[in-house]
């Protein structure tokens, strides 16, 4: 996949990602509660940071979906959910790191990629899923544990 | 006779550690290249991840109650060791105790653990950075591995 393929696809998973936490956020309270506001600002900053690289590389920023066919029934759901979206917005940033040699590029590939590791491991966490950890974040098939 | 085949024992010895040392092993002329970059990137994480593994053991040896909680994360960086050198060897882990660590004296190991996490992760986003393509996304993915244990410790 080309830098901007992989830019593109980015900032569409970070607009899901900034509307799932508005959703699941109404499930928790007390210290998820924090913590889904805390991943919220950290995806809007990232999807803020997006556009105007996806512009930088020649191609038109998508625009969020009105809405997106996800429901949370409750507490359980969101945790999944929050835990999903993390692992899955991972394998995107990793995939920007491995497809650029732009080292700023590479800088927020790897600074994404963190941050979304750090947010499952503590979903996982607040779920009781354990390991909480992946060895091998943004490659399930490396971090497939025998 | 004994003290000649103390020799022979000793000279065997030599040679079969002389053969384990890569610096000085004399058999295929093409391994002893230079190192290149990459062979010294992925050295450096070794030497890390068993630098990472060391500091867990040594936890472990003497609070085996941790171990639930640290076992894992150790097990992540056994696992890391073996992707950047296959070869490598990683003894078993501690078996949990009953033994209990107070809670003091539990904060302040895991304070020390997560500062050196935090500098593996910082030091493996860097490498990530100017690494090939294909190293650049395993040091990244151990940069944020890293950094998910010290979120948690």
């Amino acid at each position: 996949m080309t830098p901007s393929q992989v830019l593109v696809g980015l900032l569409e998973a970070e607009h899901a990602a900034v509307w799932a936490y508005g959703l699941l956020g109404a499930r928790l309270a007390d210290e998820e509660l924090e913590q889904a506001r805390a991943a919220h600002d950290a995806h809007r900053r990232s999807r803020d940071a997006l556009v105007p690289l996806v512009r930088d590389a020649g191609k038109e920023p998508p625009a969020p979906p009105v809405a997106y066919d996800v429901r949370v029934a409750d507490r359980a759901q969101a945790l999944a959910l929050a835990v999903d979206l993390e692992d899955g917005l991972a394998v995107r940033w990793r995939d920007l790191v491995g497809a650029t040699e732009d080292v700023a590029l590479r800088r927020l590939g790897v600074s994404g990629l963190t941050g979304c590791a750090a947010r499952a491991a503590r979903w996982r966490s607040l779920a009781g899923v354990r390991p909480t950890t992946v060895a091998f974040p943004g490659d399930p098939d490396r971090s497939a544990r025998p | 006779m004994l003290a000649s085949r103390r020799q022979v024992l000793v000279g065997a010895a030599v040679v079969l550690a002389s053969g384990c040392d890569p610096g000085r092993d004399p058999a295929p002329p093409t391994a002893r290249a230079t190192p290149t970059p990459t062979d010294r990137l992925l050295a450096a994480a070794a030497a890390r991840e068993r630098s990472l593994l060391a500091a867990y053991d040594e936890v472990l040896a003497r609070h085996p109650d941790l171990a639930v909680r640290l076992s894992p994360y150790r097990a992540d960086h056994a696992a890391h060791l073996l992707a950047v050198e296959p070869a490598a060897v990683v003894s078993a882990t501690v078996a949990p105790s009953a033994r209990r660590t107070p809670p003091r004296e539990q904060a302040r190991l895991r304070a020390r653990l997560r500062a050196l996490e935090e500098q593996a992760a910082e030091t493996y986003a860097r490498a990530a950075a100017g690494a090939p393509p294909g190293h650049a996304t395993l040091l990244a993915s151990l940069a944020a591995c890293e950094a998910s244990h010290a979120e948690l410790l």
